[in-house]
């Protein structure tokens, strides 16, 4: 028998280590050297799955239904098998959305409602009350076994004079406790690095403490396992524990407690606040998904042995199961065993509570309260951060105290795993909103809310009334006949389905309304525009796609600050401005103009404080304009697709505009060019006119004021007349044939012409100027025909055109030409080759243009009228075929020109 | 990708085996008086289980660490 202050003493210094824990963790963690992050510690902390429940309560159920408690540990070992799927896109969907808590990630989901959120506290809440309570009773009864066992005479006494009052101190200690350990302050991550480590010390410390019993029970009172378990066939009833028929309900409850169970670890509100928001390393899940089972396989391990135990040191009952891990160490007189074994269950007590506290505080003051004191906007102005902090507090007092009444209201009537199973039954009704909502984009926000507020209708009638009537506190007519006498509305035998045990047809009816409802009605829905944003987030967060939270209107980023700092405070909210600018490499004046990113940044922030749903709210508040309204969003939305669209084209057409400019260019500058060419043909033209004229005047004005002259000076000067006339003639002919061409007025009478005879027919044209000139002519002309479809006349012209150019720019005497006809795949060749002067290289392009005129030249008048080759260039290039000048200065000039050849098969 | 799809596979396949063999009917065969080395048949089948599912699930999921740096054993892997 230990002293009372003996065991307070000793309790006290435990919860002092638990501080001194905190403490450093904490302030490792401000230094930047987390000792929480790494998976060990993360599983650790997990494991404040296992409370008082597993700790005095496995015992207990193991005494009366043998392999009964395992289920509870079999499922999340199962489920673990998908954490690194399920688990990780959870932890991944909270990190970068900021969600905070159970709450805030449904509500999140289905498009930031505070509905959402108000109704998941609500039920975590309540669902959470029994789970308390279950805690307050344990650790009463465990201070009392110690303080008063062996004497049963003193603990009767003492349950019968103050039933209640450890209790009551109990539930004042943990409330003190809780505030002082999870809201010293408000953080805009809502990380609690030094809850997180004392919470996995304390996982330590109950492991170990229950292993000691168990290693005692097994090792010394009996002579291991072997021994221990050779008694079992002795006693009927320890033999019939053997069995699976041993557990009310069997199979199904078997079953039903596994599926409970795998939901319970995920969705437990403080089973999410450890798994997802305290998590520092999605990485870390990978090695706590086989390391958790192997935590609860080693606490699971003694647990048939000390209940076998138990139930074999006090055959005669009158020891309540659920003490078993006390009693026996009391028993056979190990008090320090004893007492560590009380400070085991003190840890799994604690870990508990100060886990679900601050989840359920963060819950209420979040999702519950805030958003609604944000819409009646009673408010103070500044310093919100102090409102926060007294919300969660006085939360965390009014759920203890709220477990404390549950508990004086049915703790005597149940076992530990009952009242545990209450609260399981209803954490799993989070399951089905919050797992369609992460894999299921129709899920729908009236969905998940008819779902939930269905399924915990159904539990609340036919789990929770009925452990108030199995309490006495309200008749239990309503659960044996049914709420007035309607047999069909037995709240455990709803419908008259009596084939399950209580859990199981809790378990049974709120899954099919809760699913049900979610589904039916969500596929008959229409989401809004929000919620599809938000379902189309959560569902894709593992694919690339960037935050579309749109805000119109606009704020300053000095508002944005003082809205965020009146959270969480000035200092805080200044270094996360300093890091945002810093991070996007950008200066933040207090009076610039927020972008959308900064107020999306803001946004963030908040809602590790405050949650998404009030966040926004708040957000919205210093927004200027319409903040954010749905129709807005969309409108955005559309108008950034049109503007892509518009941009796209927009970027076409300056494109197109570009080549048009381009063009146009070309065209002006041929239009000069033209331009410039029809002065030049016009002066020109008028010089070639008139040099011809002033000769033929001049002449005549001699003759006619001269009557007297002698004949042959007349005659002299007559020929001279006619043959400056004449080339006035040929000059004005070609001008005409030029222009007539060019603008192709020109008739043109192709026919089949041999192309051997017309150049023979031309040399014999011209053959005068060669004999003029003693010239030499070399003919290389085939002997047969060669055919071509011309104008037989336009061709002549331009063949003698290249011949009189030759001659004429040949020296007499030594000068020689060579004509010649050659034939190639698909057209004639001809070439005349002279040994004259030859033309510079800079001048082959231009000797075809109009009036061009060799200058350089020993005499110093033209030769000719500088259109020849121009309308010989026209003519070829009429017919298909090309004309060019191979030559070089002192080399000769080799004209040539090809036209298509006539093809024969075609005729 | 595909490795991580067959990890994927690999532990939906384990969760549904595990279920199965923690469920009845094939739990009702251990259901039994019977003792193993002296110990309760369903003790030892429902902690053997329990074992070898956390073995397989550890291996399952430390494997791709192990595998990642030496890409020459992924063919063999797959076999």
């Amino acid at each position: 028998m230990l002293e009372g202050w003996v065991i307070t003493l000793v309790s006290l210094a435990y919860l002092g280590i638990l501080f001194a824990v905190a403490f450093y963790a904490d302030k490792r963690a401000d230094a930047g050297k987390s000792i929480i992050s790494n998976p060990y510690i993360y599983t650790l902390s997990i494991a404040v799955y296992c409370t008082a429940w597993t700790f005095y309560g496995s015992v207990g159920r193991a005494a009366t239904t043998g392999v009964g408690f395992l289920p509870i540990y079999l499922g999340p070992t199962l489920i673990a098998a998908l954490w690194w799927i399920l688990l990780r896109k959870i932890i991944r969907i909270a990190k970068v959305y900021r969600i905070t808590s159970i709450a805030d990630f449904i509500a999140s989901r289905y498009g930031k409602s505070t509905t959402i959120a108000a109704l998941v506290t609500f039920i975590a809440v309540i669902g959470t009350i029994p789970y308390i309570a279950l805690q307050l009773k344990a650790l009463s009864n465990s201070f009392n076994v110690l303080l008063y066992y062996p004497d049963i005479n003193l603990l009767e006494q003492s349950r019968a004079s103050a039933p209640y009052d450890t209790a009551l101190y109990v539930t004042l200690i943990m409330a003190a406790f809780s505030i002082l350990f999870g809201t010293r302050h408000i953080d805009i991550t809502e990380r609690h690095e030094g809850v997180v480590a004392a919470i996995a010390f304390e996982s330590l410390v109950k492991l170990l403490a229950f292993s000691a019993v168990g290693i005692f029970v097994t090792f010394f009172l009996f002579d291991g396992p072997g021994d221990l378990f050779s008694w079992v066939p002795v006693y009927d009833e320890l033999s019939r524990l053997m069995e699976v028929e041993a557990i009310p309900g069997e199979y199904t409850n078997w079953l039903s407690l596994t599926f409970l169970a795998m939901m319970a670890i995920l969705f437990l509100p403080r089973q999410f606040q450890i798994l997802v928001v305290e998590n520092t390393n999605e990485d870390h899940v990978r090695k706590a998904s086989w390391l958790f089972p192997l935590y609860l396989l080693a606490i699971n391990l003694f647990v048939l042995p000390i209940s076998f135990a138990g139930l074999l040191l006090f055959p005669e009952g009158g020891v309540d199961p659920d003490t078993f891990v006390l009693t026996v160490p009391i028993i056979e007189s190990q008090e320090l065993l004893a007492l560590f074994v009380f400070i085991g269950g003190l840890s799994a007590v604690t870990g508990m509570i100060i886990v679900a506290t601050i989840a359920l505080s963060t819950l209420v003051c979040n999702d519950l309260l805030m958003p609604a004191l944000l819409r009646i906007e009673a408010l103070p102005q500044e310093n919100l951060g102090g409102v926060l902090l007294g919300i969660r507090r006085g939360s965390i007092v009014a759920v203890l105290l709220l477990g404390y009444l549950y508990y004086r209201l049915i703790g005597g009537a149940y076992a530990l795993v009952s009242i545990g199973l209450i609260s399981f039954t209803a954490a799993a009704q989070f399951a089905p909103p919050l797992l369609a909502g992460i894999y299921w984009k129709g899920a729908s926000r009236r969905g998940a809310i008819s779902g939930l507020l269905a399924g915990f209708i159904v539990w609340t009638y036919t789990l929770l009334l009925p452990s108030f009537a199995k309490a006495g506190w309200i008749s239990s007519q309503f659960v044996e006949y049914g709420p007035f006498g309607i047999e069909l509305l037995r709240p455990q035998q709803l419908l008259g389905l009596d084939m399950f045990d209580p859990i199981t047809h809790t378990t049974f009816w709120t899954m099919l309304v809760n699913i049900g409802f979610l589904f039916i009605v969500s596929i008959h829905d229409r989401q809004s525009p929000m919620e599809q944003i938000q379902a189309t987030l959560f569902v894709d967060v593992f694919s690339p796609l960037k935050d579309t939270r749109l805000w119109s209107g606009t704020a300053r980023v000095a508002e944005l600050k003082n809205l965020v700092a009146r959270f969480i405070g000035r200092e805080q909210a200044d270094r996360a401005f300093e890091g945002y600018a810093k991070m996007r490499g950008i200066q933040l004046r207090e009076d610039m103009e927020a972008d959308s990113n900064l107020v999306g940044f803001a946004e963030r922030e908040l809602s590790g404080a405050i949650g998404s749903a009030s966040a926004r709210i708040m957000v919205s508040s210093v927004i200027k304009g319409e903040g954010l309204s749905m129709e807005g969003v969309m409108k955005i939305l559309d108008e950034t697709s049109q503007v892509i669209e518009y941009s796209h084209q927009l970027e076409q057409k300056s494109q197109e505009l570009v080549e048009a400019t381009r063009e146009l260019q070309e065209a002006n500058r041929r239009l000069q060019e033209l331009d410039r060419l029809k002065d030049d043909f016009v002066s020109t033209v008028s010089h070639e006119l008139r040099t011809p004229l002033t000769s033929v005047r001049a002449f005549s004005e001699i003759l006619h004021d001269n009557p007297n002259m002698d004949d042959g000076e007349r005659q002299k000067f007559l020929a001279i007349i006619v043959k400056e006339t004449e080339r006035l003639t040929r000059l004005t002919n070609q001008v005409l044939d030029l222009a007539k061409i060019e603008s192709g007025k020109a008739e043109w009478h192709i026919e089949k012409i041999d192309l051997v005879a017309l150049i023979r027919d031309a040399l014999g044209t011209t053959s005068h100027l060669f004999q003029q000139k003693s010239i030499t002519l070399e003919q290389k002309i085939p002997d047969k025909s060669l055919f071509a479809m011309a104008d037989r006349d336009r061709i002549t012209q331009v063949v003698i055109n290249l011949i009189s150019n030759a001659v004429k720019f040949c020296e007499p005497e030594e000068g020689r030409v060579r004509v010649s006809l050659t034939q190639k795949n698909y057209e004639l060749q001809v070439t005349v080759a002279d040994n004259g002067p030859g033309v510079s290289p800079e001048e082959h392009e231009r000797i075809f243009d109009k009036f061009h005129q060799i200058s350089n030249r020993k005499e110093g008048k033209p030769k000719g009228t500088g259109l020849g080759l121009a309308i010989c260039q026209r003519i070829i290039t009429h017919h298909g075929g090309k004309i060019w000048l191979d030559s070089s200065a002192g080399a000769g000039a080799t004209f040539s020109f090809t036209i298509p050849r006539f093809n024969e098969e075609h005729d | 990708m595909a490795e991580l799809k067959r990890q994927k596979e690999r532990l939906i396949a384990l969760l549904l085996v595990g279920f199965l063999a923690l469920n009845y009917p094939i739990l009702s065969l251990f259901s039994s008086t019977a003792q193993l080395f002296s110990l309760p048949v369903l003790y030892v089948y429902l902690f053997s289980i329990w074992v070898l599912f956390i073995v397989l699930l550890a291996a399952i999921l430390e494997k791709k660490e192990r595998a990642a740096p030496d890409k020459s054993t992924l063919p063999g892997d797959s076999a």
